[in-house]
């Protein structure tokens, strides 16, 4: 088949292209199984990086927010040991989003990795080098806004799935929409029956909500239901 | 290429690169990290290089080093791009612009630029913006569903494949500035031809200025395995292009003539993916007359190929992309012996069907027969056709006199040839599913058409070509 040629280079290049060949099977071969199962059919939280999401929602019960100018730290899983943390800058920064930040950074490294101040930044407002934690939300206000920033230890409570919203009074008590019944459910504003159902069902289904905007995907909740109860739920497992 | 002793480097280099690259792309995508995706792309690169040539000719060394090292690092880049996980918000507030609307079920899909890159969100046909409004919109941001079943279909490749990055619930939409640029020109466009044109032909016009598929039309055409003539393609841009040509005489006016037309054209069609590759491929091919050294339609459609990777390495998943790729790759290997045997087209137009039908299958459940002989009169025909269906809607857009006799002639046109393929149809009312030795004949004759357009010894040909469909069929 590859008997073409004749001289010595010639063979030399078709037993070097064989090698090479042979090289990449056994390449392909000894990897597979280890690294080479087909992705499809697996869940999605398995396959695909897993969206940095949830980080904005509360994780429990409220509980009393001394202070009105709170920025929440809200870790959701709290784990002892990361090499890397999860924050969420928003405010007056160039990028706002959610970062991977080194464990043991602070929040100057945070504002770094949101691109810095913008021009109405007041900066001043937050203490840049205070420490940061895992799942922490920094908000950097604008000149004239009120300079608000607060490290929360394990467990604070605010939400803040909607930066600049109202947030429930610390009176008020938070549906966990993992551990709800149906009666605790039809307390929500716009939630009745038929939605209460659909939530335990979805999540009966489909296992634990993650965050609030989870409950977009529930049959009967739209944008305006979601706007309604979104302050007022909590995803703690 | 009666010398063909010289091997792949001096007839298809770019195909060499693009091998490498669809190799570690794929091994990428079942799990291989991107240094050995790479390791193997380089390894698969050399072997079809290496088995390949015969008599190397002087500064080949160089070249293969070159080849090599390019395949490399643009393996390891293109994996490590693909495995870039982007940081978005859960939810995000961004101004943005409707890029694509376009059916989806009951809904409508829209692709949104936003602040955090593209998104993907559904909606309800009342209330989804035409095509190019600047949107202002709050939206909860979730992941794409991957495929419930192997070869089902997968969310999340197809959207990634358009350069989504992900899915939106929108919360709040609010349109902010109308359809501007090339965006109006559709909507105007597609307003035109659905107003002043009876059903066939705007069927017609709208996919073949637009991209816009009738669903009707593509039914009929996909059950008579002549669908792609409604996607815009090589076929498309090479009639235009034939046109544009004839308009000057000067050389270099003709050329910066047909690439502004046809790149104002391929904007027009949206981008899709086979109209771009012809696009890139033609402008390569032009440089190269500019140039004095043009370069062979078989090494253009991989250097095109490439060159849309680097632009999205997510096209790799992109059925368009792939079959487009296929298809020209397989016409342009096959293109020799056409030009030497008088059963040419016939031979060219079943290789197509051959190679591109397993993946078509998949996609669709099945390849009619009907196709295989249909295509034969089809693409012919169709590039006589076209352009009559586009000359006959003129008077129709300008209101000129006699408009309706005419598009009423030209709808006639239409409507015999929609009969004639019916009844070829009813005569061969067989299909094709996928099945193993479908696909081992699809790859092996497609490599053994890559081969020997890419300039390997004839007798070394069934050699390379069952070396690679062995790789291809054992871990793909």
């Amino acid at each position: 088949m590859f008997g073409e040629g004749g001289n010595r280079r010639n063979y030399l290049l078709l037993i070097l292209g064989l090698v090479c060949f042979v090289s990449a099977a056994i390449l392909l071969h000894s990897f597979k199984g280890r690294f080479g199962e087909d992705t499809a059919g697996k869940k999605t939280v398995d396959m695909m990086p897993v969206m940095e999401d949830t980080i904005d929602v509360s994780t429990s019960a409220p509980a009393a927010v001394s202070s009105s100018q709170a920025v929440s730290v809200v870790p959701v899983n709290p784990e002892a040991e990361k090499e890397e943390w999860v924050v969420y800058i928003t405010g007056s920064v160039k990028k706002p989003g959610v970062y991977r930040i080194p464990t043991g950074s602070r929040i100057y490294n945070a504002l770094e990795a949101a691109g810095g101040f913008t021009a109405d930044a007041d900066q001043e407002a937050v203490n840049l080098a205070a420490m940061l934690q895992d799942g922490a939300h920094v908000k950097f206000p604008s000149k004239g806004e009120t300079a608000t920033q607060q490290q929360a230890p394990a467990g604070p409570v605010q939400p803040t799935s909607n930066a600049g919203s109202k947030g429930p009074k610390a009176s008020e008590v938070f549906i966990n929409i993992n551990t709800a019944t149906q009666e605790d459910l039809e307390k929500l504003p716009g939630v009745g029956p038929k939605t209460a159902r659909s939530i335990i069902d979805h999540r009966e289904k489909n296992g634990a909500y993650k965050r609030a905007e989870d409950l977009l995907l529930v049959k009967g909740i739209g944008p305006a239901k979601y706007d309604a109860v979104k302050n007022l739920v909590t995803v703690e497992q | 290429m009666s010398n063909r002793r010289n091997g792949p480097l001096s007839y298809a280099p770019a195909f060499v690169t693009l091998l490498g690259i669809c190799f570690s792309l794929y091994v990428s995508y079942i799990g291989y990290p991107p240094l050995i995706s790479a390791v193997i792309s380089v390894l698969a690169a050399s072997s079809w290089v290496l088995t390949g040539t015969l008599c190397p000719v002087s500064g080949w060394n160089t070249s293969f080093a070159l080849v090599i090292l390019l395949t490399f690092a643009a393996s390891l880049l293109l994996n490590y791009r693909v495995g870039f996980d982007p940081q978005v918000p859960s939810t995000i507030r961004s101004e943005g612009r409707v890029l694509q609307n376009r059916q989806w079920g009951r809904r409508r899909a829209l692709l949104i630029s936003t602040d955090h890159g593209k998104m993907v969100a559904y909606s309800h046909p009342s209330v989804a913006p035409a095509e190019g409004s600047g949107v202002s919109l709050r939206a909860a941001v979730f992941d794409f569903k991957r495929a419930d079943k192997k070869d089902g279909f997968d969310e999340y490749l197809y959207w990634r494949s358009k350069g989504a990055v992900k899915k939106i619930i929108l919360l709040d939409l609010t349109v902010t500035s109308p359809p501007a640029g090339i965006y109006r020109w559709r909507n105007f466009l597609e307003k035109k031809i659905r107003e002043d044109l009876p059903e066939l032909m705007s069927g017609y016009m709208l996919a073949l200025t637009l991209g816009i598929r009738d669903k009707k039309l593509a039914e009929r055409h996909r059950e008579a395995g002549t669908v792609h003539l409604l996607a815009v393609s090589g076929f498309h841009v090479g009639i235009l292009a034939a046109f544009a040509g004839l308009i000057l005489k000067r050389r270099r006016l003709k050329v910066v003539l047909i690439s502004l037309v046809v790149w104002f054209y391929i904007a027009l069609a949206g981008f899709p993916a086979g109209g771009v590759r012809a696009g890139i491929m033609l402008q390569i091919y032009l440089l190269g007359l500019f140039l004095g050294k043009p370069s062979s339609p078989f090494n253009s459609v991989s250097a095109a190929g490439i060159i849309m990777l680097f632009w999205n390495p997510w096209a790799f998943h992109d059925i368009g992309w792939r079959l487009s790729m296929l298809a020209a790759l397989t016409i342009c290997a096959v293109a020799g012996i056409i030009k030497e045997n008088k059963a040419g087209i016939l031979i060219g137009s079943a290789a197509v069907w051959f190679v591109t039908a397993p993946l078509i299958a998949l996609a669709f459940g099945k390849v009619p027969v009907a196709g295989l002989v249909l295509n034969i009169a089809a693409i012919p025909l169709f590039a006589i056709i076209f352009p009559i269906v586009l000359f006959c809607s003129l008077p129709a857009f300008f209101g000129l006199p006699f408009s309706l006799e005419i598009a009423d002639m030209c709808e006639y046109l239409l409507e015999s040839w929609d009969i004639l393929s019916e009844k070829l149809v009813e005569m061969m009312q067989w299909n094709v599913v996928s099945t193993f030795p479908l696909k081992a004949f699809a790859v092996i004759l497609f490599f053994a058409a890559a081969a020997y357009a890419s300039g390997i010894s004839l007798k070394r040909i069934p050699g390379a070509a069952l070396m690679f469909s062995l790789l291809v069929l054992l871990f793909a």
